[in-house]
This record gives structure tokens, C-alpha cells and sequence, in this order.
């Protein structure tokens, strides 16, 4: 476990202060793969480069597993090197006057090991990464899948409390970076070690983590499961960032059941709110295209506007299309079966579980 | 804390060595006499621009900078073009052409020309009048086409390593394209890759400009005896006439061509940056597109292998041919009876040649082991202490390098003039370093550059202490820059000529210099012989160091 509290980072630069840590307290849970995933600029690096010492933060504390690697308060910060912990970095940042061998052995001779406890233990790894018998290659002589399988098995090697990520795909072609984060969710799951990895990129966040704390402006916004983060997300900004979104203001009128009634320019709209709320206060809902079905007539139980369809395009999986209420645009998503045309009158009908109903 | 101090040492250290010399050649330029530091007078500038030769040897000076950057040039853009874009055979000729006239010391190359095209018995003249029954010589090396024809072979080298980077970054479907739109290969070279390429041919144009503006070798030993003087051999007229030297004029006069050169400089500074805007560089594009030569093939590869021939093969030739030979002569049945090793057997006996080659080899190993040591520290600061101080420590380590050597010379002269260093090797040291610093930095910061900063990162994620750290991560990723650095300000000082012809006295003589008052004095078979050893020299210590870098690098690890 891995527990921050209140951790600051400024910048000063031309005169103006950039928070690339703003107030961060965060619980990184053992053994699961936590994901800090925001725009650029938003602190994540710095954050995850604060949790291996590479960067002091201003003030705040980082303890992992017990020990107190950092306090501002009580003086404390304990040099990266002496943090047992291991991390992938963007650029991987293979040494390239070693062999893969040597790369890799380096942890291990740190901690002072015997030889062949060593050679043991390269060839552990590299039979975990899939790399055996690349000992002797020169680091440079590798394609970029490889170095990143040597990078990770070099900060796998000394058996570390976690494993740190810092865009480790994004060097990758798009092909190869799907293969890859597939191997390493598996491997990770596998393994039932402590991650915690970086990215801007939201499918890699979802595919790859238990854990998602979602960042912006050097504050985390939001933490939850990726399914929560994706249907029920409490904020706006993470409603956009997270995926393609339907966003209406409106105004709340009532409770009805399980759900909440919002006011809206189109009339009510039934969707689901987290807390209490009182009547008249602005709010906003939102939908995903996903949820959205096209119908000929309005249906029970379910929010219906009428619109007309524009923008049809086809792009293999399904059509993107965009349907037109009086000037408010529904970006929709339509099954290729459908047999729907432009100017087409059609209600936009979604079920209310699937509407979220947020305040800010 | 401990860079800060470092980044202000540094700055203490470099600045010294650049802004002193220009200082006192400022400061001394307005004063009477050299080692009086008071009065102030206008004397100087008043008796050195009102001479009346002083314009012709403007005119003299312009026409041989601007002369010897056209012929580079154009040189440059030929083989930088064959090379790239054809499928002229034998590629490695032009790897050759690109660094093996360095090897070769610049007034060794101009002495070689005079041997072979002087008007009286130049070597090539006579074999020519020989031929065609010709009354008198045909070619005179002592004239203004002369030494644009020899310092634009010299300067050769440079121009090529700007442009033909520049050729072979360039974006190949900007030709591609112009081909589809109907142009042929020779329209597409003069519409497209010339206008695409202008700033690098522009910045291969400059640098070569204030390259020839400083020379002094061909000068010296080409034009002096055709009485045609340019700035750098009128400073050294005006400071080595016997009795009445006068530092003051000279200083008076350096200061125009200070001014010019760093004029130029800034000019070169500008189109260097906009080049890297201009030219894109793309690394899809990889597979070169080549001009099929066909028939014109193997002519243009004759072409090339001639240039290389000139540059490397004709000098040490004709260096080697003259130590053995008792006077200039042709080659011929009657020479061959002749030829003895007595050049080589007085040079190794002569006292001041010997002395010349230690302090010579001193300065180029010893000198260039202390100036690589300064450039470490310089370029560790440029590239990764990313502070204003640093900036300033980057303008002024690269100042230096737009100072012909001659006229920081004189400022140096003014500069040691009074403190007991004066007339030692110790100065000629001083000078060395604070002229060669920007070649000692050039190679380092690119290693430094290499060494990511998550190189150094991830060593200490790993566990590793600073000291493991520096020890098996950065010292070995550096030793390649490290030979470098010392390979190119080595070869520098070892056959340094312009600063030393200023500087030294007796006792403190250097190759070049005795090789110049060989010259100067017509002894051109030790010249030969002294040169040759030269040569061997300067490239063991090469090789030496190249192999001891290559062991380095492997037992660090």
C-alpha cells in the first residue's frame, strides 16, 4: 500500500506558478495495477517521478509499505536508489554500451548478489519476458517490442514493492501496443504485483487497470474502477475525458423512484444521480452514444426525443451519425444492420440507468 | 549548490580565456608601444588605414575569401550530390575526402602546391614545359588564383560535412514530386534541392569565408612570395619586420577583421539555426531515390577520384619525393642517382627542428589532455545544467571560435606581454585552449547530449549510488566523446600555425613555425623531411588514442 498525503510540486517559470502537484492524497492499493491517467501537463509524471524520488515535491508525505520514503515535515527522503522499486520509463532507457544481459544484471549487482544467484535470476526473467538466449545481443541491436520486454524485465529483476510505468506503450506502433498492453495485463495479473503506470491514453487506462485515478491540473479529479469511472463518473470532465459523451444542461425537479427527474430543454429526463439534491438547481446530464438507440416511435420507460438524422457516415463496426434536435446535436452510434437514412424523422430514445445526472 | 559554483567557475575560466585577448587587442590597439600600458592615442588606427597599400589589400583579401567559399562550395555541393543522390561507385572515396585532409597540416598542403607550381622550378611546370617544348613555365602558384585554388582545396572538407548532411537529411519526396510534375533530374536539382538546400550552401559559404579570412598557411607560403599580401600576412608583415615590430598597428588592423569575422560568425550562427527549420527531416523517407549516372558514370567517378587524389595523395607524394631530393626537381632518370636521405640526416640533427617537435608533442598531448579536461566540464554544464549562466557559458565557449587565430594572437601578445609567461610554451598553451575550446566541446556535447537524463534515472531507480552510477553508466557512454574531443584539438594544436607564428620565441618554437622559416628560407628538402615526420606523428598519436579508446570503452562496462 502506498499511501500519499498532501503532496505539493510548484513551477515557477516567466513569472507565473504551474501546480504540477496540487494537494495529492491518494491510497495506491497492493498488489493491483493503479493507472494515473490525465492530460498532458496535468502531474502525472511528476507525481509517479515524486513516488521514486526522481523529483521532491515541495512539501506533503509518501510512505510505501510502512516506510516513509518523503515528509517535508519530518525531514525525510530517502534517495531513489535506496527505494527498492522498479520502473519502466518512456523511452526505456536501455543503457546501450551493455549487452541485454548486462542490462538487466545491473539491479541485481547493485544489491550486491552472488554470481550465479544472478545468472539464476536474468534467466528467470528473460524467460518470463520471452527474451532467453538474447543475453550477449547488444542492447542496440533489438527492435523497440524487445527493448520494452528488456526494460520491464530489468525493473522486474530485484523483485521490487512496485513496479512503475511511465507511458511505457507509446513509443509502440498502434498494432504492436495492443498486443503489448494485452501481454502486460496479463502478466501483471499474473504476477499480483504492485503497478502503478501513467498514461493519457483512456483505452490503455480502462484495458489495463483495477484502479484509476484520473488527473488534472495537478489534482486528482476522480479514483474508481475503470467501469466506474467509465458509466458513472462524477464529473464532467471526466465524462468527456474517459470517452465520447452526450452533455445537456438542465435543472433538477424530482425524485421518482430510483431515479432522478432533470428538467431539461427537451422536458424531463429520467437518469441516475448520486446523492441528494434540491429542486431548481442546475445540473447537467449525459449519455453515451453507445446507449443510444434509434426509434420510428417514442417508447415506454425509456427517454425519448424527437430529431432528425444527419451525418451519416460509415466507418466499418457501425455508423456515426448525428441527430438534430432543433439545433441541439446527439452524436449517436447505429448498428450497420439498421436500415436508416439521412433526414430521417427518429426518436432518441436511452435508458434512464445509463443516464447520469451530475452537478457541476 | 555544487553546479551553480561549477557553472560559475567555468564562466570565470572560459571568459578569461576569450574576452582577455579581445580586450587587450583592443586595449592595446590604442596605445603606443607594446609592454607600455599608458596614453592613449589614435596613432595606430590613423597609420594603418591611411596606408595607401591598405585598400589593395582589401580588395586582395575579398577577392581570395570570397574566391576560395565559391570554389569550396560549389566543390561541396558536387560531391555532397554524388554522393547522395547517385549510384556512383566506390561511396567510401567520399568518406575518405571528408576526413582524411584533416590529417594533413594546412601549410604542409600549401607547400606541396609551391613545390609542384612555383614559377621557377615547380615540379609540374617543368614536366609540363618538358612536354609540350614549352619556353617558360606555364601555371604560377605565386598569384591571387593561386591561393583561392589551394585554400579552397583545404577548406573543401568543411564545406562537404555542412552540406552533405543537409543533402542526404532532405525530404526525398520534395523530388519526387517535382519529377511527377514533368521536371527532369537537372531541372529538379537547380529548381528544388538547390533553393531547399540554400541555407546549408549559404552557411558552407560563410563558415569558409571566415576560415580563409584567418588562414594563414596559404597566405604565407603561397602568396608572400608573389608579394601578394591579405590581412592575416600584412598583421604578420607588420609584427615580424625584424626591429620594428609594432603590436599596436597590428592590433589596429586585427580589429577590422575581428569585427568582420564575428559579423560573419553571427550571419553563420542565424542560417545554421534556420537550417534545422528548413530541411525536414523525415525518417519514413529513408529509401534514397538515386540518379541513375549511366553513361556519365564512370567520367563523373573520375572526376572524384581526381579531387581525392589532390587532396591526400599529391601532397605526401610530393613531400616524400622533395626530402629526398637535394634541390626542386623534376622526376626523372637524372634525379634518381641523386636522391639521399642528407634532409632527413640534418633535420634529425638540427637543434631547433628537434626542439620544435618536442614542444610540439607536449602541447598536442599533454595541452590537449588539459583542454579536454576544461571541455568536459563546459559541456557537462551546456547541455545539462539548463540555467541563463549556462546559456552565457555556451556563447562564450563558442566565441573563440569566430577570432581568427593571428589577430587573437597579437591580443594574447599584449596580454603576456608584461607576466613571465611571455615568450614560454606555457603561453602558446593558454592560447590553444581558449582558440580550440569550441573543437573540444563540439564532440562532447553530443555525448552528453546521448546520455538521456533517464539513462542516469533509471541506474538510480535500479539502486545504483551516484558514484556506480558515473562509473558504469556515464564514463563509458562518454568515452567516445572523450577520444573525439582529444583525437580533434590534438591534431589542432600538434600542427598549429597562425597563434604560434605570433607567440613564439626561441625556445619555444613549434613544427609549423620551423616549417615556415624553411619556407621562408627556400630549405625545402628538410622542410619535406620535418613535414613528413609531421605527418607520422600527428597520425600515431590518432590511431594510438583511437585504439586506447576502444579498449576503454569495452573494460568499463
Amino acid at each position: 500500500m502506498i499511501k500519499i498525503r498532501g503532496l505539493r510540486k510548484y513551477y515557477h517559470a516567466d513569472g507565473k506558478v504551474i501546480k504540477a502537484l496540487d494537494d495529492i492524497n491518494i491510497e495506491i492499493p497492493s498488489n493491483k495495477i493503479f493507472t494515473l491517467l490525465g492530460p498532458s501537463g496535468c502531474g502525472k509524471t511528476t507525481l509517479l517521478r515524486s513516488i521514486v524520488g526522481l523529483e521532491t515535491p515541495d512539501s506533503g508525505e509518501i510512505e510505501i509499505d510502512g516506510e516513509v520514503v518523503f515528509s517535508s515535515e519530518k525531514n525525510i527522503y530517502v534517495p531513489t536508489e535506496k527505494r527498492g522499486l522498479g520502473m519502466v520509463f518512456q523511452t526505456y532507457a536501455i543503457w546501450p554500451h551493455m549487452t541485454i544481459f548486462q542490462n538487466i544484471s545491473y539491479p541485481l549487482e547493485n544489491l550486491k548478489l552472488k554470481k550465479d544467484e544472478i545468472n539464476r535470476r536474468v534467466k528467470d526473467v528473460l524467460r518470463l519476458v520471452q527474451l532467453e538466449g538474447f543475453e550477449n545481443r547488444p542492447a542496440t541491436k533489438i527492435s523497440g517490442g524487445q527493448q520494452q520486454r528488456v526494460a520491464l524485465a530489468r525493473a522486474l529483476v530485484a523483485k521490487p514493492k512496485v513496479i512503475l510505468f511511465d507511458e511505457p506503450l507509446s513509443n509502440l506502433d498502434a498494432k504492436l501496443r495492443e498486443e503489448t498492453r494485452r501481454e502486460l495485463k496479463t502478466f501483471l495479473t499474473e504476477l499480483g504485483i504492485t503497478a502503478i503506470y501513467v498514461t493519457h491514453d483512456r483505452v490503455e487506462a480502462l484495458a489495463l487497470s483495477d484502479v484509476i485515478a484520473v488527473m488534472k491540473s495537478g489534482r486528482v479529479i476522480e479514483t474508481g474502477a475503470p467501469k466506474e469511472i467509465y458509466f458513472r463518473p462524477r464529473s464532467s470532465f471526466v465524462a468527456d475525458f474517459i470517452g465520447k459523451v452526450n452533455i445537456f444542461k438542465g435543472k433538477f425537479s424530482q425524485k421518482d423512484g430510483e431515479f432522478t427527474v432533470l428538467n431539461t430543454l427537451f422536458g424531463d429526463i429520467k437518469g441516475v444521480a448520486s446523492g441528494e439534491y434540491s429542486n431548481d438547481k442546475d445540473a447537467m446530464f449525459f449519455i453515451r452514444p453507445e446507449f443510444i438507440k434509434l426509434k420510428n416511435e417514442p417508447l415506454k420507460d425509456l427517454n425519448c426525443i424527437k430529431g432528425r438524422l444527419k451525418n451519416l457516415i460509415f466507418i466499418g463496426e457501425y455508423y456515426e451519425a448525428e441527430v438534430d434536435v432543433n439545433g441541439n446535436i446527439f452524436s449517436v452510434t447505429i448498428s450497420p444492420d439498421e436500415e436508416l437514412r439521412e433526414n430521417d424523422e427518429v426518436f432518441v430514445c436511452f435508458e434512464p440507468k445509463y443516464t447520469v445526472i451530475i452537478d457541476d | 549548490m555544487f553546479r551553480r559554483n561549477l557553472t560559475l567557475t567555468l564562466i570565470i575560466i572560459v571568459g578569461f580565456l576569450t574576452i582577455c585577448p579581445v580586450f587587450m587587442l583592443l586595449w592595446g590597439s590604442f596605445l603606443k608601444d607594446l609592454g607600455t600600458f599608458s596614453g592613449f592615442t589614435f596613432e595606430k588606427y590613423i597609420l594603418a588605414y591611411t596606408d595607401p597599400e591598405f585598400l589593395g589589400i582589401v580588395k586582395n583579401t575579398v577577392l581570395f575569401v570570397v574566391g576560395s567559399a565559391f570554389f569550396a562550395t560549389v566543390l561541396a555541393i558536387f560531391l555532397s550530390y554524388m554522393n547522395t543522390r547517385t549510384n556512383i561507385p566506390f561511396k567510401f572515396l567520399f568518406k575518405v575526402i571528408s576526413i582524411i585532409p584533416m590529417m594533413i597540416p594546412h601549410i604542409l598542403f600549401a607547400v606541396s602546391w609551391v613545390l609542384l607550381l612555383n614559377p621557377s622550378n615547380g615540379i609540374l611546370n617543368t614536366l609540363l614545359m618538358n612536354m609540350f617544348n614549352l619556353s617558360d613555365t606555364p601555371i604560377n602558384i605565386y598569384s591571387l588564383s593561386g591561393m583561392i585554388f589551394v585554400e579552397g582545396l583545404l577548406d573543401l572538407p568543411i564545406a562537404y560535412l555542412i552540406i552533405a548532411p543537409a543533402m542526404s537529411a532532405f525530404d526525398i519526396s520534395l523530388e519526387e514530386s517535382s519529377k511527377v510534375c514533368g521536371a527532369s533530374d537537372i531541372k529538379t536539382f537547380f529548381r528544388i534541392t538547390l533553393p531547399v538546400l540554400r541555407p546549408a550552401i549559404m552557411a558552407s559559404f560563410i563558415l569558409v569565408v571566415v576560415r580563409s579570412l584567418a588562414s594563414f598557411a596559404v597566405p604565407s607560403v603561397i602568396g608572400m612570395p608573389g608579394r601578394i599580401y591579405v590581412l592575416s600576412t600584412h598583421i604578420y608583415r607588420v609584427i615580424a619586420s625584424g626591429f620594428s615590430a609594432d603590436y599596436g598597428m597590428a592590433a589596429a588592423i586585427g580589429m577590422s577583421a575581428l569585427v568582420a569575422s564575428v559579423i560573419l560568425i553571427y550571419i553563420y550562427r542565424y542560417l545554421t539555426s534556420e537550417t534545422s527549420r528548413f530541411v525536414t527531416i523525415s525518417s519514413r523517407g529513408f529509401k534514397p531515390s538515386v540518379v541513375n549516372l549511366k553513361s556519365s558514370k564512370y567520367p563523373l567517378f573520375f572526376i572524384v577520384a581526381f579531387i581525392s587524389f589532390l587532396l591526400i595523395i599529391v601532397p605526401v607524394i610530393v613531400l616524400i619525393y622533395t626530402s629526398l631530393t637535394p634541390y626542386i626537381m623534376a622526376p626523372s632518370m637524372r634525379a634518381v642517382p641523386m636522391m639521399s636521405l642528407k634532409n632527413w640526416i640534418e633535420v634529425l640533427k638540427d637543434p631547433i627542428s628537434l626542439l620544435s617537435l618536442k614542444n610540439s608533442l607536449f602541447l598536442g598531448v599533454f595541452g590537449a589532455t588539459i583542454g579536454v579536461i576544461l571541455s568536459v566540464f563546459v559541456s557537462y554544464v551546456i547541455v545539462k545544467v539548463k540555467t541563463k549562466s549556462a546559456g552565457l557559458l555556451e556563447s562564450l565557449s563558442f566565441l573563440s571560435f569566430s577570432f581568427p587565430g593571428i589577430v587573437i594572437g597579437v591580443g594574447f601578445m599584449w596580454f603576456f606581454v608584461k607576466t613571465p609567461l611571455y615568450g614560454t610554451i606555457w603561453a602558446l598553451l593558454i592560447g590553444y585552449i581558449a582558440t580550440y575550446l569550441p573543437y573540444g566541446i563540439r564532440p562532447l556535447s553530443s555525448a552528453f547530449i546521448q546520455i538521456h537524463d533517464s539513462l542516469e534515472e533509471s541506474s538510480k531507480v535500479c539502486g545504483a549510488s551516484y558514484f556506480t552510477t558515473l562509473k558504469k553508466i556515464i564514463i563509458p557512454l562518454l568515452i567516445p566523446g572523450i577520444v573525439s574531443s582529444w583525437i580533434l584539438m590534438s591534431t589542432m594544436f600538434f600542427r598549429e600555425l597562425t597563434l604560434s607564428v605570433v607567440l613564439s620565441r626561441p625556445g619555444s618554437e613549434v613544427l609549423a613555425v620551423q616549417i615556415l622559416r624553411f619556407s621562408e628560407d627556400g630549405l625545402w628538402g628538410r622542410l619535406s623531411a620535418l613535414g613528413i615526420i609531421m605527418i607520422f606523428c600527428s597520425s600515431l598519436i590518432v590511431v594510438i588514442v583511437s585504439l586506447i579508446g576502444k579498449k576503454l570503452s569495452k573494460a568499463h562496462v
